[in-house]
């Protein structure tokens, strides 16, 4: 069945994509492919792909991470979740763009890192298995129903070396900042209208509307803003959204820069990507915003993605 | 209302490890190891000090440290389900391995007993398959009681 777009969703897309629109409403049309982290704190990515490669037909397509494993195969509804590797935390059910904002965060070791907006947990545990469960890794969320998925994902992943917290943004940097607790990397996934996500979840073309956009786009600037205010000098702030508004991402990454010690990084990424933009309606961005990147599902056949890297000067 | 955080010292962590060399044959464990309810243990590979986390613990709303690791029951320590496949305890455990053929595993993991009569003392044992472990389960000389959570069971 068709999926059915608003007719206002539509026409931004359109205004976005310009004669790429066409690609991106096929690539809408088109199977999705299901695609899996190896959850590296518990298998290897080779013993993984032997285990699977008896029951499905996969791919791991990115030559430098063999932890990304796509599943090519025609699932049953709920096969993946069912599958005795997931029920024991050998892998992540994690779609591949999702994947990408802790590769630009590169978590280490000896890292201290925050994820500030972190269920339900896909990529709180990609970084505590980037930091081999160890350094320090401080994931929160504001809502406590979301928590509990997340310590779910955690302990099921085997992560421990995680400490959960329950906080709005602002609550926890007033908190961690009178400590002069700081972070050096910190993971600003915000919480944004999901656009970028229509295929997987087509609820999201039903409650479209461009007020809730500006709602979003009010709440990230406060969430990520905080951020920066418990990031160590040279720190790394990622800020990524799984949405192709603007006015929630080049935006928000324009506010930070005009208030904030902040300068934008370039990103590379296994995947192809697109380069900000910097006018949007009415709006004009700092040229530097072309250094984050977009990620569109006619580019991958993945889901859509925003995602900016900026360190802090002094 | 949230389990109390308490940080076990070094003598009650001894105790914890003596008790685990004797049923798994674990004689070491890095973790730090937290009690948040009677008998509950987590365990925490983190950089943080014991100090820099009650100082946290005093400022933050922590909902979690670390990882569900297990609890003492019939006065012996059930390992936890998720915490018997990390590789760091995996790797460790050597005493009290059942393994089972793969026409038994899918039983096991849709939460079924399993019959062995046996003459063995009644104790916790850990149920392997290929190389896989998949749960906990006690003996008591007749069958094998499955341990094995809900959330993580095949469905029937």
């Amino acid at each position: 069945m068709k999926l059915k777009l608003k007719p206002k969703f539509e026409e931004r897309m359109q205004l976005l994509l310009g004669k790429d629109y066409k690609n991106y409403r096929e690539t809408l049309e088109k199977r999705y492919i299901n695609s899996i982290r190896c959850n590296i704190l518990k298998i290897s990515p080779e013993k993984l792909k032997s285990k699977l490669s008896k029951k499905w037909k996969i791919k791991q397509p990115y030559k430098n991470h063999p932890e990304i494993i796509t599943i090519e195969s025609e699932l049953q509804p709920g096969e993946i979740g069912r599958a005795l590797e997931h029920l024991l935390g050998y892998f992540y059910v994690q779609e591949t763009s999702s994947m990408m904002p802790p590769l630009i965060l590169n978590p280490k070791p000896e890292e201290n890192i925050l994820d500030i907006a972190a269920s339900p947990g896909s990529k709180t545990t990609q970084i505590a298995a980037m930091m081999q469960n160890k350094g320090n890794l401080i994931a929160n969320d504001v809502a406590l129903g979301r928590v509990k998925i997340l310590s779910t994902n955690l302990q099921r992943c085997g992560v421990t070396n995680t400490i959960v917290t329950n906080h709005d943004a602002s609550n926890l940097a007033s908190r961690l900042h009178k400590l002069k607790f700081q972070f050096d990397k910190i993971l600003v996934d915000a919480p944004c209208s999901g656009e970028g996500n229509i295929r997987t979840n087509p609820k999201t073309c039903a409650m479209f509307n461009e007020k809730i956009i500006n709602s979003f786009s009010n709440k990230q600037k406060q969430i990520a803003g905080n951020a920066v205010k418990l990031l160590k000098q040279d720190g790394i702030l990622i800020y990524s959204t799984c949405t192709h508004a603007p006015e929630e991402n080049e935006a928000v990454v324009n506010y930070l820069l005009d208030n904030f010690p902040l300068k934008l990084e370039e990103i590379k990424l296994p995947i192809k990507t697109r380069p900000g933009i910097t006018k949007w309606k009415d709006q004009t961005y700092n040229k530097e915003v072309t250094k984050c990147a977009r990620i569109y599902p006619q580019d991958n056949n993945t889901e859509g993605f925003f995602i900016a890297k900026l360190k802090k000067l002094k | 209302m949230k389990p109390k955080i308490q940080l076990l010292d070094k003598s009650k962590k001894k105790k914890i490890i003596n008790q685990l060399e004797t049923q798994f044959g674990i004689s070491n464990l890095p973790h730090l190891f937290i009690q948040t309810g009677k008998g509950k243990y987590r365990i925490y590979s983190g950089s943080l000090s014991k100090e820099e986390i009650n100082i946290l613990g005093k400022n933050l709303n922590i909902e979690i440290i670390g990882s569900r690791f297990g609890k003492i029951d019939k006065e012996k320590i059930r390992i936890n389900f998720d915490a018997i496949n990390i590789p760091e305890i995996k790797n460790k455990i050597t005493k009290n391995i059942l393994e089972i053929p793969d026409s038994l595993s899918q039983t096991w993991m849709k939460g079924e007993n399993i019959e062995f009569k046996n003459e063995n003392e009644p104790n916790f044992v850990i149920i392997k398959n290929q190389d896989n472990f998949i749960g906990l389960g006690h003996n008591n000389k007749v069958f094998i009681q499955n341990y094995v959570p809900k959330e993580r069971r095949i469905r029937k």
